[in-house]
C-alpha cells in the first residue's frame, strides 16, 4: 500500500498529475499568462518581419540537415568530433555560393548556438583567412586567391597562423621573420626559436593547405614591423607537408575538440614576394618599402570577429536563459506551505533575481550588437572603397575605425564575459541536472569560455578602452570634438544631477544615472592622469598607475552603453503591444544594475543611502512582472528543440520524460556489469590481502 | 647569459625566488599547522605521487570509458589505506588527492564515507558491526552507494517519494520507485559498481507516513554482479566533469529487504511495526555535514594549485612593453595583473583559515554526538546542547560551504583567463579543474539555498539577542555596539591598515545589514506569516549570509595570524589586509550607505589595494612555494616549479600529440572527398515549352 504523497499530486482542471506528468501541464499554463504576442517580440528582437523570415528558413535548413544532427555530440570523443566536423563543413558547403554575406554570417551564427566547434573550424578559413586575404591583399591579389580555389575551398583550406606560443594579443611582439631576398624575390619564412612557434593555429593540424602567416617583414636587415604573407604548408594533392614546414596538433583543449588546432614551425621556408598581402604595407622587387599611413588599418580584419563575438554572447545566452527558464516554470522543490504541493523554483523570489535580470541582460546584447554591425558594415564598406592616397577620406574613416574599436572592445569584453556567467549561473539554477552532459551547460561553457581571452583579451581589451575613454575627456578639456558615443561627457549638468525624487521608473532618469556616473568615474581618472603626468611620469605611467580606474572607466561605460542601446530600439522600433513589456526588462535591467554597483551612485551623489532600498524594491517588482511573462520572453526567441538541444529545456516542458529518454538513449542499459568487471572490478572485489610476514627466525 | 623567449622564463624564475624575503617552511607549517602536520602532509604527498597507478599525467587525454576502468583501478591501489589510516590520516589522503583526482577521490568517498558514514551516523553500533561483518569496511565483495537524490526531487529531502512500506507478515520492508520521476538519478557507484546503497525513503507502516528514513538495499548479486530482483540500474553517462565516477539511476520495484535494514539509530520500527521517532530530527542528516566541511577545506586545496599556477606562469611571461624596453614586461608587473590574482591569493589564505575551524569544531561535534544515547533521558540535557552547536555548525558551515565553493570556481576561472590562451589548453588542467569542481556549488546544499537558509538563520540569531537570550559565540558580534563612528571626515591611512579596524569595519557592516533586515520581518509579520515575510527578504537574507561570512573569513584570518611566527607574520599581514580591504573595495555600496566609509576613503583603499598588491608582488613565489606542490599535484606544464614553461608544455603536447602524419585518421574518407569534391551544375532544362 503507498500512501498519498502530498508533494507529488497536483490537481489541475480536476485532474492529478504527479511529479512525472504535470511539467507539461505546468509550462502550457505559464504560456497562457503571457499577454503579448510572440511574433511581435521574435520581429523586435530581430529587427523585423524580414529578418525573422530568413532566420526561420536558415534554422530549418540547419536542423533537417542529418549531417549536421548535434544530438549525439555530447558523447563524442575528439577524434570523432573531429571527423564529424569536416563532414559538417562539406554539408555547409552547399550554400556558399548562393548565400548572400548576410545570410552566410547569420547561418553561422545560428549554427554555432549548437555547434560552436564546427563554426569555428569553418570561421578559420572563411573569416579568418580570407578575411585576411580580403582586407590586407590588393584586389589582385584577392583574385588570384579565389582561382587557387580558395573561396570555394576547393584543394585548399586557409588557417591564420598569428599567436606564437611566447606571443599572444601582442602582435607587435611576434618573432617570426620573413626576410626578403632580392636575388630571388622571395621571402623567407623562419621560426627564429621554439618559443615562436606558430601556437593554438585552428586548421594547422588536420586540414590547413594554406595559412595567412603573421611576420616580421626584414629588408636589408631593417625590421619594418609585422605584416601578413600566404604561406603553403601543404601539398594539395598529397596533403604531406612543404618543404622547411613542421607541425603538430595541440590536442586536448578545455572545449572546442572539433577544431584541430596545432602548432607550426618554419625552418628557411621560401614564397614568392607577392605572397605578402600588400593593400597597405609593400614591397618592391628592388627592396623598397613603403608603409601605411595607419597601422591599426591591417588588423581590421581582427574588429569583424569581436563584433560577431556580440552578437554571439546574445545568440548562446538566449538558449541557456530559455532552458533555466523553462525548467523553473516546472520544476518543483522544497515548499512554504504545508499540505501543499512543494514550489515552482520561478516562484522564489531569489530564483526569479537570479535568472530574470540575466534574461533581460540577454534582450540588452541583442540591441547593442545591432547596432555594432551596423556600424561595422558602413566603416568596412568605406575602407573597401575608399581609394588609400585620399588622405581625407581615409582620415574619416580612420577616426570612425578607431570609435569602432574601442566600443566594440568593451562590449566584446563584457558581454562574452556576462554570457559565460549566464550558462554559469543557469546550470547552477537547474541544480543537479545542469551538471548532466545531456543539458548541455558543460559542453557550451567549455566552448564558449574562449571567446574571453582570443581576439583581444577582455581584460587587455578594457584597459585599452579605459585608456581611449581617459584621452577622449583630455582632448575634451583641450577643445577637441568628442565621438558620439562619449558625448555625454560635455554634459555639464551631470555633475550636478541628483535623483531628488524623480521616479525611479523613468528611463530619462534611470539613463541619466548612468552617464552621471560613468561621466564621474572618467572625469576623476581623467584628473588622476593630469596631476600625475604633471608629477613628472609619463603618459604611460601614469596609465600603469590608473590600472583599476581604466578598467573600472570601460566597465561603466559600457554598462551604460548597453542600457542607452537598450531604450533607444525600444523607442525606435517597438509596436504598442510589445513595448511596455520591454519597458519592464529594460527597467528591470538598469535598476538591477545599479544594485550591483550602488556604491558608484552614493559616491556620485545620485542616490541616497535611503534610495538603494527603493532600488531592492524596484527590482524585486520587475522580477514579479516579469516573471509572468518569461515563457512569452524566451519562446520570443524562437528556438526549437534542435537548437536548445537540452531535454530539461524542450519546449512543451515535459522535462523529465525527455530527459530520462535521452539518457537511456545514449546508454542502454543492457548490462549490470560494466565493461571492466572481469580485468579490473571483480579482481577488487574479491582481492586477497596477503598476511604480514611473520619472521620465524629465531634470533640468537 | 642571453636567453631568448624560449630559454628565459627559468632564468626569470630563479631570481624571482630568490626575492623571497621569509623561509616558505615557516609558512608551510603556519598553512598546515605545524611541522609535525606538514611531515604528515609530505608523506601522503610522496605516497600518492609515487603509485604509478596514481599516475595522472595522461588524463586530459582519457575519454569517459578509460577514465571509469582507470578510476577503478586506483581505488584498489588506495584500498590498503581504508584499513590503516586512521580517520585525519584518510580526510588528508583524500583532499590531497582530490587536487589531482577529483574522481577517484569522489568515487571512493561515496563508499568510504557516504555509505559508511550513513551506517555509522545513523544505524546502531550493532548495525554497523553486522554490515562491517559482511565486508562494507574493507570493502571487500562489497560496495556501498548512497542513493538520496532522485529525478525530480534535489535538496528537498522531505520530498523524496521512494516508499518503504512495512509488511508485518513477513517482518520486511517493501521498496518502491512510485513513478519516473522518483526514480534514484545521480547515484555516483550504481552505473557500475555498488552491491549495496543507502536508501532514502518514506517510512510507511500501516499507511502512516513517517518521513524520510535510511534503509540498506542489496542492488547486485555479489558473486556475479547481476541485479537483484526488483532492482533497475542505468548508467546516466556523460556529466560536465568527474567522468571517472559511474553515477547512475535506480528503480526500484517492490524490492523486499529484512526490517533490520532499515537503519535505526534514532527513529525504529518493532516487529509489530510500533514506531518510535527520535527525540531530535535533525541529527539524522549528520552524515552531510562532513561532505560540507570538508569541501571548505576542498576549496583552499584546489584554489592553491591554480593560483600557484597562473602566478608562476606571470612572474615568467612577458606581453606588451612600455616603450623603450627591448624586452616586453612580466605580466605579474602589470598592476592590473596584480590586482586580479593577488587578492585571489590572499582569499585562498583565509579560506585555509575558515576550514580548519569548522573540521575542528566538526570533530569535536561529531564525538560527542556519538558518544551520546539519543534514547537515554538521562542524557536529555547533553543531548539539546549538542544539538544547538550542530545547528551552529550547520549554519556557519552552509555560508562557508557556498561562498569558497564560489570563491574557487572564482579563482580555477580567473587563473585560466590570468594564462591567456595558454589556460585553454587541456594540458594545462584548468578545463578540467572547473569542469570537475563546480558540481561542489550545486551538491550537498545548493549553495544558494544554502546561503538563503543561513540569512534565515541571521535573522532568528538577532531575535534571539533582541529578545536578550543566548546565541552561539560566531553571532555574538551582532548584539555589540559598534566602535565605528564616522564623523564624515574620513578615516587616516593607519585606521585603514589596522585589523582591528577592518574586522569592526566588516562587523559593524555585517551587523547593520542584518539588523535592518530584522527590522523589516519584524515589520512584514505583523500582516505575512514567518515564512512568508522571509520569503518577501530574499535578496536581503542572501546579502546577510554574504556579508556574514565575509566578516567571518577575514575574522579568523587575522586570529590565526596571532599564532604565527615574527618572520612571516608581516607577510601574512600584507595578506589579511589586501583581502580585506580588496574586499570593501568589491563591496563599495555598504559602506558608503551604513556611513563605515566616506567617498574618500574609498579612493584612499584603491591606492591601499594597489600599494599592497606591489608589496605582495615580489612575495609571490615563496608564498605560492609554501603551498608545498610537486609537479605532480600541479600537473600543469606552464605552472612547474622550475619556471621552465615553454619547453615542458612543448614537450608535454607532443608527448601526448606524436607528430607522425600530415594527414588526420580521416583525409580519405572525409577531408579528401571534401577538398577535391566536384559540384554538379545546376541543370538546365531543354525541354523546350
Amino acid at each position: 500500500m503507498i500512501s498519498p504523497n502530498l508533494t507529488a499530486n497536483v490537481e489541475i482542471d480536476g485532474k492529478q498529475y504527479n511529479t512525472f506528468t504535470e511539467p507539461p501541464k505546468a509550462l502550457a499554463g505559464e504560456r497562457a499568462k503571457v499577454k503579448f504576442p510572440i511574433k511581435d517580440m521574435t520581429e523586435f528582437l530581430h529587427g523585423g518581419e524580414e529578418n525573422v523570415t530568413m532566420i526561420e528558413r536558415l534554422m530549418t535548413e540547419l536542423e533537417r540537415d542529418p549531417v549536421l544532427n548535434v544530438s549525439g555530440d555530447y558523447d563524442m570523443p575528439k577524434e570523432q568530433l573531429r571527423e564529424t566536423a569536416v563532414a559538417r563543413i562539406a554539408a555547409l558547403s552547399g550554400h556558399w555560393k548562393k548565400d548572400t554575406e548576410k545570410e552566410a554570417l547569420l547561418r553561422s551564427q545560428l549554427h554555432g548556438i549548437v555547434d560552436m566547434g564546427t563554426r569555428i573550424r569553418l570561421g578559420v578559413h572563411t573569416g579568418l583567412f580570407m578575411g585576411a586575404i580580403r582586407g590586407s591583399g590588393t584586389k589582385e591579389q584577392y583574385d588570384y586567391w579565389v582561382r587557387k580555389g580558395a573561396a570555394d575551398v576547393k584543394g585548399f583550406y586557409g588557417c591564420f597562423a598569428m599567436t606564437e606560443l611566447g606571443h599572444g594579443s601582442n602582435v607587435a611582439g611576434l618573432e617570426t621573420t620573413a626576410t626578403y631576398i632580392q636575388d630571388t624575390d622571395e621571402f623567407i619564412i623562419n621560426t627564429p626559436n621554439t618559443g615562436a612557434t606558430k601556437w593554438w593555429i585552428g586548421g594547422a593540424a588536420h586540414s590547413a593547405t594554406h595559412t595567412a602567416c603573421f611576420a616580421r617583414l626584414l629588408v636589408d636587415g631593417k625590421d619594418y614591423g609585422v605584416k601578413i604573407f600566404v604561406v603553403q604548408l601543404r601539398d594539395v594533392s598529397s596533403h604531406s607537408l612543404m618543404p622547411g614546414i613542421a607541425l603538430g596538433d595541440i590536442g586536448k583543449k578545455m572545449g572546442r575538440d572539433a577544431i584541430d588546432n596545432g602548432w607550426i614551425q618554419f625552418t628557411n621556408v621560401r614564397i614568392p614576394r607577392q605572397n605578402m598581402l600588400m593593400k597597405y604595407a609593400k614591397v618592391s622587387s628592388t627592396g623598397k618599402v613603403s608603409q601605411p599611413p595607419l597601422a591599426q588599418l591591417t588588423y581590421g580584419a581582427l574588429i569583424g570577429g569581436r563584433v560577431t563575438m556580440i552578437a554571439d554572447s546574445f545568440f548562446v545566452s538566449q538558449r541557456f536563459i530559455t532552458i533555466a527558464l523553462r525548467y523553473a516554470c516546472v520544476r518543483r522543490q522544497f515548499g512554504t506551505t504545508p499540505g501543499q504541493p512543494e514550489t515552482k523554483i520561478i516562484d522564489y523570489p531569489y530564483h526569479q533575481r537570479r535568472l530574470l535580470p540575466l534574461l533581460a541582460f540577454t534582450y540588452a546584447m541583442k540591441m547593442a550588437a545591432d547596432q555594432s554591425q551596423i556600424q561595422y558594415d558602413q566603416t568596412t564598406d568605406l575602407l573597401q572603397t575608399i581609394d588609400p592616397k585620399d588622405k581625407g577620406a581615409l582620415g574619416k574613416a580612420i577616426v570612425d575605425l578607431k570609435e569602432l574599436f574601442a566600443s566594440s572592445a568593451g562590449l566584446k569584453a563584457f558581454t562574452t564575459w556576462t554570457c559565460a556567467n549566464i550558462i554559469d549561473q543557469c546550470r547552477q539554477a537547474c541544480g543537479g541536472h545542469g551538471y548532466s552532459g545531456y543539458n548541455g551547460f558543460g559542453q557550451a561553457y567549455a566552448d564558449w569560455v574562449v571567446q574571453c581571452t582570443w581576439e583581444g583579451d577582455n581584460n587587455v581589451l578594457c584597459l585599452s578602452m579605459g585608456r581611449g575613454l581617459i584621452q577622449s575627456c583630455l582632448g575634451h578639456r583641450k577643445g577637441k570634438p568628442l565621438g558620439s558615443s562619449v558625448g555625454y561627457l560635455a554634459n555639464k549638468g551631470l555633475e550636478q544631477a541628483t535623483l531628488s525624487g524623480r521616479d525611479l521608473k523613468d528611463p530619462k532618469v534611470l539613463i541619466e544615472a548612468w552617464e552621471k556616473v560613468a561621466n564621474g568615474a572618467i572625469q576623476r581618472a581623467t584628473d588622476k592622469f593630469v596631476e600625475l603626468t604633471k608629477g613628472g611620469l609619463s603618459p604611460d605611467q601614469a596609465f600603469e598607475e590608473l590600472s583599476q580606474q581604466r578598467f573600472q572607466c570601460a566597465k561603466i561605460h559600457t554598462r551604460k552603453h548597453l542600457v542607452t542601446a537598450f531604450y533607444e530600439r525600444i523607442n525606435a522600433s517597438a509596436k504598442a503591444d510589445v513595448k511596455p513589456y520591454l519597458i519592464n526588462l529594460a527597467n528591470l535591467f538598469t535598476l538591477w544594475s545599479i544594485e550591483e554597483d550602488s556604491g558608484l551612485f552614493l559616491r556620485e551623489g545620485f542616490l541616497q543611502p535611503k534610495d538603494i532600498d527603493q532600488v531592492t524594491e524596484l527590482v524585486n517588482h520587475y522580477c514579479k512582472e516579469v516573471r509572468d511573462q518569461v515563457a512569452g520572453y524566451t519562446d520570443a526567441f524562437g528556438l526549437s528543440d534542435w537548437f536548445i538541444n537540452a531535454p530539461i529545456g524542450n519546449y512543451d516542458g515535459d522535462v523529465y520524460k525527455h530527459y530520462f529518454a535521452k539518457v537511456n538513449q545514449q546508454n542502454p542499459a543492457q548490462n549490470p556489469r560494466p565493461p571492466y568487471y572481469e580485468s579490473t572490478l571483480r579482481p577488487f572485489l574479491f582481492r586477497e590481502d596477503e598476511d604480514d610476514d611473520i619472521c620465524e627466525l629465531d634470533e640468537e | 647569459m642571453t636567453t631568448n623567449t624560449f630559454t628565459d622564463p627559468p632564468v626569470e624564475m630563479a631570481k624571482e625566488r630568490g626575492k623571497t624575503q621569509f623561509t616558505v617552511r615557516d609558512v608551510t607549517n603556519f598553512l598546515n599547522g605545524g611541522e609535525e602536520e606538514t611531515q604528515i602532509v609530505e608523506k601522503i604527498m610522496s605516497s600518492i605521487e609515487r603509485d604509478p597507478v596514481l599516475s595522472v599525467t595522461a588524463d586530459y587525454d582519457c575519454n569517459l570509458q578509460q577514465a571509469r576502468k582507470q578510476t577503478m583501478e586506483r581505488v584498489a591501489a588506495l584500498s590498503p589505506y581504508l584499513v590503516t589510516d586512521t580517520e585525519k590520516l584518510s580526510l588528508w589522503r583524500a583532499q590531497l588527492h582530490g587536487m589531482v583526482d577529483m574522481s577517484t577521490r569522489t568515487r571512493l568517498s561515496i563508499h568510504n564515507n557516504l555509505f559508511i558514514g550513513s551506517i555509522r551516523g545513523s544505524g546502531t553500533p550493532e548495525q554497523f558491526k553486522y554490515w562491517v561483518k559482511k565486508g562494507a569496511v574493507a570493502v571487500k565483495q562489497f560496495y556501498g552507494c548512497f542513493a538520496m537524490t532522485e529525478l525530480g526531487h534535489g535538496s528537498n529531502l522531505k520530498g523524496l517519494e521512494t516508499t518503504a512500506t512495512y509488511d508485518q507478515d513477513s517482518d520486511q520492508f517493501i521498496i518502491n520507485t512510485p513513478h519516473i520521476g522518483a526514480t534514484k538519478w545521480w547515484i555516483g557507484g550504481a552505473a557500475h559498481t555498488s552491491t549495496h546503497c543507502v536508501c532514502f525513503a518514506k517510512l510507511i507502516v500501516h499507511g502512516k507516513d513517517y518521513g524520510t528514513r535510511n534503509f540498506v538495499v542489496p542492488l547486485r548479486n555479489v558473486h556475479d554482479h547481476s541485479l537483484k530482483v526488483g532492482v533497475s540500474i542505468g548508467d546516466i553517462g556523460k556529466k560536465m566533469g568527474r567522468d571517472g565516477v559511474d553515477n547512475g539511476w535506480i528503480q526500484f520495484t517492490n524490492v523486499r529487504i529484512p526490517r533490520q535494514n532499515m537503519l535505526m539509530r534514532y527513529a525504529k520500527v518493532s516487529d509489530t511495526g510500533v514506531v518510535t521517532k527520535p527525540a531530535l530530527d535533525q541529527l539524522t542528516y549528520g552524515a552531510l555535514i562532513r561532505g560540507r566541511v570538508s569541501m571548505i577545506a576542498d576549496s583552499f586545496h584546489v584554489s592553491k594549485r591554480f593560483l600557484t599556477i597562473a602566478l608562476r606562469y606571470a612572474c615568467v611571461r612577458r606581453q606588451f612593453g612600455t616603450s623603450g624596453d627591448t624586452k616586453e614586461t612580466k605580466i605579474i608587473d602589470y598592476p592590473y595583473h596584480q590586482r586580479r590574482l593577488l587578492p585571489l591569493l590572499a582569499y585562498c589564505y583565509a579560506m585555509k583559515m575558515g576550514a580548519d575551524e569548522a573540521q575542528k569544531t566538526w570533530i569535536e561535534t561529531t564525538d560527542r554526538i556519538l558518544a551520546l544515547n539519543p534514547n537515554d533521558p538521562a542524557q536529555k540535557n547533553d543531548l539539546e546542547k549538542a544539538v544547538t552547536d550542530t545547528k551552529e555548525l550547520f549554519a556557519a558551515s552552509a555560508g562557508m560551504k557556498a561562498f569558497t565553493t564560489w570563491g574557487c570556481a572564482k579563482i580555477i576561472d580567473e587563473c585560466r583567463q590570468a594564462c591567456g590562451g595558454h589556460g585553454y589548453s587541456g594540458y594545462n588542467g584548468f578545463g578540467q579543474g572547473y569542469a570537475d569542481w563546480v558540481v561542489q556549488c550545486t551538491w550537498e546544499g545548493d549553495n544558494n539555498v544554502l546561503c538563503l537558509s543561513m540569512g534565515r538563520g541571521l535573522v532568528q540569531s538577532a531575535l534571539q539577542i533582541l529578545a536578550g537570550k543566548h546565541v552561539g559565540a560566531s553571532i555574538q558580534y551582532v548584539g555589540d555596539k559598534s566602535k565605528i563612528s564616522q564623523n564624515g571626515q574620513g578615516t587616516p591611512r593607519e585606521q585603514l591598515l589596522s585589523p582591528e579596524f577592518l574586522v569592526e569595519a566588516f562587523r559593524t557592516a555585517s551587523r547593520n545589514n542584518i539588523l535592518r533586515t530584522t527590522d523589516k520581518y519584524q515589520e512584514l509579520v505583523k500582516t505575512l506569516n514567518p515564512d512568508q515575510a522571509f520569503e518577501e527578504l530574499s535578496q536581503q537574507r542572501f546579502q546577510c549570509a554574504r556579508i556574514h561570512t565575509r566578516q567571518h573569513l577575514i575574522s579568523s584570518f587575522y586570529a590565526r595570524i596571532a599564532t604565527a611566527k615574527d618572520d612571516i607574520k608581516p607577510h601574512l599581514l600584507k595578506l589579511a589586509n589586501l583581502f580585506a580591504l580588496w574586499s570593501i573595495e568589491e563591496d563599495t555600496g555598504i559602506f558608503l550607505r551604513e556611513n563605515i566609509l566616506t567617498p574618500g576613503d574609498i579612493d584612499l583603499i584603491n591606492s591601499l589595494v594597489d600599494e599592497l598588491c606591489v608589496a605582495v608582488r615580489d612575495q609571490v613565489i615563496g608564498l605560492t612555494d609554501a603551498f608545498g606542490l610537486s609537479d605532480f599535484f600541479i600537473n600543469a606544464p606552464i605552472g612547474s616549479y622550475d619556471g621552465n614553461v615553454y619547453e615542458k608544455y612543448f614537450a608535454k603536447v607532443n608527448q601526448q600529440n606524436p607528430a607522425t602524419n600530415p594527414r588526420p585518421p580521416y583525409y580519405e574518407s572525409t577531408l579528401k572527398p571534401f577538398l577535391f569534391r566536384e559540384e554538379e551544375d545546376d541543370e538546365i532544362c531543354d525541354l523546350d515549352e
